[in-house]
């Protein structure tokens, strides 16, 4: 991958999959163990600052504030992009460099680790525990708001997908599933925007009729179109605005397949 | 259920067929047809069989069709004389290796139809002719850069189709320049700033895209673009793929009052069989005989015949006269309907190929939601494509259709 895209692919990671924590947190009763006694920000970022995505735990909730916070307890500088990616894809033995306060929380920065996994865990969940209804919902759930964090972080980031987001119309994309989670990517004058749950007002409605068929597209296992003239998606509303986010979906697949 | 609900039409039969299709067809019905660009569920996926302004899906539901094939019915569906005379040629001789007299005759026919056509080259596809205007005007000009409007349709070439479709790369748009439709200032700076490296412009006549209200030329643009053209020594090229034959026989430029170098014809033009044209200015002939086009089918004698007698019969029967006529009283007719039901209707484009929306309805939900049901009725409307009207839409059809119109408001405003 071109330094260029892994710059983007640390975005993605800080950006789009960090910050899923705060669901596994609240989804996973060995997480909120594991981190009950935690009163500290951790941040993560590139040497620089920027990205940056900050962490906060307190009596084992975790809240995530992409884009950082100022004076975090600790920081975990990353040297490069590369690294950075490296280490969340769990290809890397190395650990981030913590700042000096970070040595008074080695404890917990070994232990961090185990908890970072947890992302990989549900992210690429294993065929076992896709056959458990309720993991399998939860996995469908955070793909859902990694592609919509994604999503805008692709929009913002990637040079190639300028032109994309130039042509943008303004409007708000609900992602969502029948009797399930939804997602929202939103357009201001050319600004992305995404967040959890409905959108206040959605210009625009991409409904799947279940959890098998949201997986199915959020593993890049299905034809759009036809799952639409199929009726196991609905597409309502400003169709050009969803039409104009695809690709950003695509591009979004294209880094993190 | 009401008794009304369980008279609207169902499509088991096209969702069988689909389920079927998807299995071994990308998108199941790929590009303008694909079911994603209308309501799936309450659309047809698949014809039966077509006469007139009607057809029947594989569910046996009756539609009167507003949308002509996107486009090429401009006679109506199995015209007699147009199939009669594809038939006759077809059992002389379609496809050998040699055209038949008729292609001579048809480019004829066209220079004599068209004021500003001194020759015709014939394709396939609106798309070849698009691209293959583009490279006359290259060849002519001995410029890379065309201009072309924002949101025009021209087929779906690399240099025409927006990125983030698959496979189209920046490259693919390095000599496209860009502007807003009835910008006239925007056009004569960009053509400033590219001053002597710009070999066309290409444009619809109107502002006919998909998913918005259709835009006609403000009063001097085109004569002013045409100014521009000739000062800058630009060619200028006329999209009328979709449009063209039901303005004005002559070519939609004779209707909005200007001469384009280059036509390019499609659709309406051989009522359903497969041709294109482009036609231009005998000054552009030695430069198009510079380019090497061709394709396999381009020559086949069919479909020219066919061209022939449709382009014929329009002109013997007034036929561009009775679709405005038709367009207009289906246009006049949902207006009114908007209004008694308190939702209001706006149309817009030409009478021959109409198009409506919600005055407060941005999004096109209301519209979505009211295509459906009027085709379900037995009405095709297109939530977000232009409609077309043809000879064979007579006032008896747009009557029944404005009743289609009126019980799907009607169930509207009761689930409202």
């Amino acid at each position: 991958m071109e330094n260029a895209n892994q710059n983007v692919l640390a975005r993605l990671h800080l950006g789009a999959i960090l910050p899923l924590l705060e669901d596994i947190a609240a989804f996973e009763q060995q997480v909120r163990e594991a981190v009950k006694d935690w009163n500290v920000t951790l941040q993560f970022q590139l040497s620089g600052g920027d990205p940056a995505t900050a962490l906060t735990f307190k009596q084992g909730v975790v809240k995530a504030f992409p884009g950082g916070v100022k004076g975090p307890k600790v920081t975990l500088t990353f040297k490069d992009a590369r690294f950075l990616n490296e280490v969340f894809q769990g290809q890397s033995k190395k650990s981030p460099r913590p700042g000096l306060l970070g040595l008074f929380h080695l404890k917990k920065l070994l232990a961090l680790d185990k908890v970072l996994g947890r992302l990989e865990y549900y992210l690429r969940p294993s065929e076992e525990l896709l056959q458990n209804p309720e993991t399998f919902a939860f996995c469908v759930h955070l793909n859902l708001y990694a592609l919509a964090f994604g999503v805008k972080i692709v929009g913002e980031h990637d040079p190639e997908m300028e032109p994309v987001v130039d042509h943008l119309p303004d409007g708000v994309l609900e992602v969502r599933i029948v009797d399930g989670p939804a997602a929202h990517v939103g357009v201001r004058q050319g600004q992305l925007f995404a967040g959890r749950g409905p959108a206040e007002k959605a210009n625009a409605i991409l409904e799947f009729a279940d959890l098998d068929t949201a997986w199915a597209l959020l593993q890049g296992r299905l034809d759009i179109y036809a799952a639409v003239g199929g009726e196991r998606i609905s597409i309502r509303g400003n169709v050009p605005l969803l039409d104009g986010i695809n690709p950003l979906l695509d591009r979004l697949s294209m880094y993190l397949a | 259920m009401g008794k009304e609900e369980r008279e609207l039409y169902t499509f088991t039969r096209s969702k069988e067929l689909f389920a079927r299709a998807v299995e071994v067809i990308p998108w199941g019905i790929y590009g303008h047809m694909s079911p994603t660009l209308q309501v799936p569920g309450s659309f047809p996926y698949y014809t039966a069989s077509a006469k007139g302004c009607r057809y029947t899906d594989v569910d046996g539901n009756e539609f009167i069709d507003y949308m002509c094939a996107y486009g090429p019915m401009i006679l109506g569906h199995n015209y007699a004389p147009v199939e009669e005379a594809a038939a006759a040629q077809q059992a002389a001789a379609n496809c050998t290796n040699h055209p038949a007299p008729v292609m001579v005759e048809l480019a004829e026919y066209l220079v004599d139809l068209i004021p500003v056509a001194d020759w015709a080259f014939f394709a396939k596809n609106g798309g070849d002719v698009t691209t293959y205007s583009l490279l006359v005007a290259r060849a002519h000009t001995g410029r890379k850069k065309v201009i072309m409007v924002n949101k025009h349709y021209h087929g779906v070439a690399p240099w025409c189709t927006s990125l983030g479709h698959g496979g189209i790369t920046p490259e693919d748009h390095l000599n496209m320049l860009h502007v807003e439709w009835n910008d006239l200032e925007g056009f004569e700076t960009l053509v400033k700033k590219h001053r002597g490296e710009i070999a066309a412009f290409i444009a619809q006549p109107y502002h006919h895209i998909t998913y918005g209200k259709q835009e006609l030329p403000a009063e001097g643009y085109w004569q002013g673009i045409e100014k521009i053209c000739r000062e800058e020594g630009i060619v200028l090229i006329l999209d009328d793929v979709r449009t063209g034959f039901r303005l004005h026989l002559g070519g939609s430029n004779e209707y909005f009052g200007f001469k384009p170098d280059l036509i390019c014809f499609c659709k309406a033009i051989a009522n359903g069989h497969p041709i294109s044209a482009c036609v231009g200015r005998k000054e552009l002939m030695n430069s198009a005989s510079k380019v090497l086009y061709t394709g396999s089918f381009w020559m086949s004698a069919a479909p020219m015949a066919a061209a022939l007698a449709t382009l014929k019969t329009l002109k013997e029967t007034n036929g561009v006269e009775k679709i405005k006529r038709a367009g207009t009283m289906l246009m006049e007719g949902l207006e009114k309907l908007g209004a008694q039901y308190g939702l209001e209707i706006e149309t817009s484009g030409t009478p021959g190929l109409p198009f409506m929306h919600f005055k407060d309805d941005p999004d096109y939900f209301l519209q979505q939601t009211f295509c459906a049901e009027v085709t379900r009725r037995g009405s095709f409307f297109h939530p977000h494509h232009n409609w077309f009207i043809s000879t064979a839409h007579e006032d008896k059809d747009i009557q029944e259709t404005l009743n289609h119109a009126e019980a799907a408001l009607r169930a509207i405003k009761n689930k409202m």
